[in-house]
């Protein structure tokens, strides 16, 4: 980039304080929750949409690579720029701006961050159902990119089901709205082929989000088992009772160690693993459920089912769910996620599959996930300082995904593609279904400048590096 | 876009070559492929995607438009076709391809049937709540091309929502799929949600995934009848913000309600709100009881359940699509719920004379108004003028309006989609690089793609 003069430019638009371009401010920037790395050539932070424009506009007359970015949670490094490109992130577009209770909705700037809105909400009487691990952190913006899941997502759907409608901003700086102010729109559902679209088509500036109603009754139960096999017949079981329960979790015997490790969140450290299980709605449907999904919990060889008694508890149990993948901090410096999903039915089968190409690689690999979709995450922690550790947990991970892949399933429940998984795209599409994927973004992003490089296999190598800010802060010497 | 006009004959021929008589359509019964005054040359009839792969392939070739149909009961939606053509009959692809009840999934053909759908489904206790309208007739393939959606869709969402995996054959005969057999997947594009409500101007759909769920073990309906539209808004407002609301709450206009033909709904009173509830029998019953308190001092209440209640929402579903005395206009407003009151009002919407109907989905937002009066007679250019308040009217609510039904003289004259959105733009690059040569479904589309 021939670039002072645009970055000058951008300085004129957002003010001198939030173009960053320095090497040492931008080191955050130059990761996100993968173990992917690259340092952008300079991060700008607008405070509105018209400067999202002006800046996206000016990025694009110099020929210039935009990526978006919310809080850089993200597992598929969805927001990793290219050393040239040009990162714009929105810790100051983190405004509510209304919620509304007539139409149970809110209208909110991308930087929100999902939990706020959530709490901000509840005083209504509503909440925000998406509830990624990572929503202490991650943004709605993130969300809507990745169209990311989270527990509920079991019987409330994944972010695409709660969005409204969108305020976005092309590659070329034009701001235009997707869907209207109801449900239902005329014309083609753009609205649902930006969710998801992972910053390819454009950067979101305003959401209009649905809200649901407080249930009127919650129950949180953790259903303990002796190994992992006999917690996946149980999972079974309460599908087969007819039940779809507000989330359906499980939890396997070391991440249970690791989460006890770092807090009490009344996991037994003996278990082999524990689902963790909740049920929504009127008092009299939970009790007769209740009863239902215990009855499939003790049938199905559970050695013991604790339900909360009081919300205190019931927050204790999620808090160890949402926590976990923090508390393998302590047991290896770097981990890698996969994503895979595959049908119900063949749960017990494919974690088999992991727990064998743990031991034929000599990878450490936990499993906490969403049981009740089918939608796996095996994480394998290692320490990527080891020469050769991470092509290790790459080719672990492919063959994790080859075997979701021919067992009927896909390789992202809710992460996406990015960068780490675009070279498998063949396994469950051909040329001609991403030729056809490759046609929407050509009409989203004709001149295909934002977020350039990602979800589809283009035989580039991919070659990780795991971020070092763990190892330059001495945490593991 | 190069047109080749070719002889009817010629069409005809060429398309009997391609797929032998037993899938084309004898000349004389093109009739039922109608679109108002537009007649198709041939139709054909494929038995598999094989042949509809053919058939596209051709028609890309020779530069003959395509107009898919399949239960034909939404075929008239949209604006009037711009290119001569062929009809692509997709109702001989209904087989059930794949049903994994533990799974939770369905995988079905296009041309199936809803009912025929819901009763595989139905064996093992399981339910995708698309509902459409004429679900007897109405395929898998129409529902998802037109979006359309039915009266349970406040709590149980839209055909989109249901749809894990679909696949196509594009304009140029290649077949595609997207999205999976799985019911979380977020590898690659949605284009799921892109191909639901494209009205087959991107691609045909010859086969649809479905996650599902339990079917409700109960359903029961309450009726009530109320003195006026502010006592009847008020009454659905204060019931939606109860736990135990309903799964689906509708406000009928006086004429509606009674068009609904059922003589115990209270008619000839005030505004009607209907409510369903559906699920376990502990929950239908608590949220029963409890809407029936909250309104004790409705004029009127009918209560039905089972079979009768679902009879109920099968024909409220129906109404604006009847076949039998169908009405001469029916306008659908995509509005936010709190455009309820201005909705309710819309029962002034005078089109040359004739007063509508107003159907209101409460807990969604928007509804319908309808008009059943015979407008054959009346000045198609008056009927047009009404109809462009009532989408100007829309847009000022926070929505749109489309015209679901109306003469072919007011179609004429009127845009059916009622205005062109924001992402425009990016609608016609999306046509323009799914179907470059502008053969499916040519003109019927918002914008006149």
């Amino acid at each position: 980039m021939a670039r002072p003069d645009l970055l000058t430019q951008i300085r004129a638009v957002v003010g001198d304080d939030y173009v960053i371009d320095h090497r040492e401010d931008l080191l955050v920037y130059e990761y996100d929750g993968s173990v992917d790395r690259s340092m952008p050539r300079a991060v700008v932070l607008p405070d509105t949409t018209d400067e999202v424009s002006r800046v996206m506009r000016l990025a694009f007359e110099a020929g210039v690579t935009v990526v978006g970015r919310g809080s850089g949670t993200g597992l598929s490094g969805g927001a990793i720029t290219p050393p040239d490109g040009l990162q714009i992130a929105f810790p100051r577009m983190n405004r509510i701006l209304d919620v509304d209770t007539v139409n149970r909705t809110a209208l909110v700037e991308p930087g929100v961050i999902n939990l706020d809105l959530d709490n901000h909400v509840r005083q209504f009487g509503m909440r925000y159902a998406p509830d990624p691990s990572s929503q202490r952190a991650c943004s709605l913006g993130g969300n809507i990119a990745e169209n990311a899941g989270g527990p509920h997502c079991l019987a409330y759907g994944a972010t695409t089901n709660h969005v409204i409608g969108m305020e976005v901003v092309l590659e070329n700086g034009d701001v235009v709205h997707l869907g209207t102010g109801a449900r239902e729109a005329a014309g083609y559902d753009l609205r649902g082929a930006f969710v998801g679209s992972e910053g390819t088509f454009g950067i979101a500036t305003k959401i209009l989000v649905r809200l649901l109603p407080m249930p009127e009754s919650v129950r949180t139960f953790l259903g303990i088992f002796p190994d992992i096999d006999s917690a996946c017949t149980a999972v079974s079981a309460v599908i087969g009772y007819g039940i779809v329960p507000a989330a359906l979790e499980m939890i396997d015997a070391l991440s249970i160690r690791a989460v006890q490790n770092v807090t009490d969140a009344g996991y037994p450290n003996d278990a082999g693993a524990v689902l963790l299980i909740e049920l929504e709605g009127l008092q009299e449907e939970v009790e007769e459920v209740t009863q239902e999904v215990e009855s499939a919990l003790w049938d199905t060889g559970a050695a013991d089912v604790r339900i909360a008694e009081d919300d205190a508890e019931r927050e204790r149990l999620w808090v160890g769910r949402k926590t976990a993948f923090g508390a393998f901090g302590a047991i290896a410096p770097n981990y890698y996620l996969v994503d895979g999903v595959v049908p119900r039915t063949r749960l017990t089968h494919m974690l088999r599959k992991v727990s064998e190409v743990s031991d034929r690689y000599g990878i450490t690999i936990a499993n906490v996930f969403h049981a009740g979709d089918g939608n796996l995450h095996p994480c394998m922690l290692f320490d990527g300082r080891e020469p050769g550790v991470m092509e290790n947990a790459m080719a672990a991970a492919a063959e994790l995904m080859e075997e979701c892949a021919a067992l009927g399933g896909t390789l992202s429940g809710e992460h996406g593609i990015g960068l780490e998984k675009k070279e498998f795209m063949p396994l469950v599409y051909s040329d001609d279904d991403m030729a056809a994927m490759q046609r929407v973004r050509e009409a989203f992003a004709p001149e295909n400048r934002l977020n350039p490089g990602k979800i589809f296999p283009d035989g580039s190598y991919y070659r990780p590096s795991p971020h070092p800010a763990a190892l330059t802060a001495g945490l593991y010497a | 876009m190069t047109a080749r006009t070719e002889p009817q004959d010629n069409i005809s021929a060429q398309l009997e070559a391609l797929l032998g008589r037993n899938s084309t359509v004898d000349p004389s019964q093109l009739q039922q492929y109608a679109i108002g005054p537009f007649l198709p040359a041939a139709a054909a009839v494929p038995a598999d995607t094989g042949q509809v792969a053919a058939t596209l392939e051709w028609a890309h070739r020779s530069g003959v438009a395509v107009y898919p149909f399949g239960g034909r009961t939404l075929s008239q939606l949209g604006n009037i076709p711009t290119r001569p053509g062929i009809a692509l009959d997709m109702t001989r692809l209904n087989r059930l391809v794949d049903f994994q009840p533990a799974d939770m999934t369905v995988r079905a053909e296009a041309g199936m049937t809803v009912a025929q759908l819901d009763s595989h489904l139905s064996q093992d206790a399981k339910y995708v709540p698309l509902a459409p309208p004429l679900a007897k007739q109405a395929t898998i393939g129409g529902t998802l091309a037109t979006g359309i959606s039915g009266p349970m869709r406040a709590a149980y969402g839209l055909p989109r929502d249901w749809l894990i995996g679909i696949s196509v054959v594009g304009a140029d005969g290649a077949a595609t799929k997207a999205g999976g057999q799985v019911v979380k997947n977020v590898t690659g594009y949605d284009l799921n949600r892109l191909y639901t409500g494209s009205l087959g101007t991107l691609a045909v759909i010859t086969e649809a995934t479905f996650k599902v769920n339990p079917a409700p073990t109960q359903w029961a309906g309450i009726a009530a009848a109320f003195a006026d539209n502010n006592t009847a808004i008020q009454a659905c407002g204060e019931l939606q913000s109860r736990p135990f609301a309903p799964q689906a709450l509708h406000l009928l206009s006086p004429t509606a309600a009674r068009r609904l033909g059922n003589s115990d709904i209270p008619s000839g009173y005030g505004p009607v709100a209907v409510a369903f509830m559906a699920g376990r029998p502990s929950s239908v019953r608590r949220r029963v009881t409890d809407t029936a308190l909250l309104w004790l001092d409705a004029a009127s209440t009918l209560h039905v359940s089972g079979d009768e209640a679902v009879q109920l929402t099968e024909s409220l579903a129906d109404l604006p699509f009847q076949q039998q005395d169908p009405p001469s206009v029916c306008v659908r407003i995509n509005a936010p719920p709190q455009a309820l009151p201005k909705l309710m009002d819309m029962d002034g919407c005078d089109l040359a004379g004739a007063l509508p109907g107003v159907m209101a989905d409460v807990g969604f937002g928007g509804g319908r108004l309808i008009w059943w009066d015979d407008l054959s007679d009346a000045d198609p250019t008056a009927i047009a003028e009404g109809i462009a308040e009532i989408q100007a009217g829309a847009i000022q609510l926070g929505g749109d309006a489309i015209v679901e039904s109306c003469p072919a003289t007011v179609k004429e004259r009127i845009d059916v989609w009622g205005f062109e959105p924001s992402g425009m733009a990016i609608m016609r690059r999306l046509k323009e690089q799914f179907d470059p040569d502008n053969i499916l479904n040519p003109g019927r589309f918002i914008g006149g793609l």
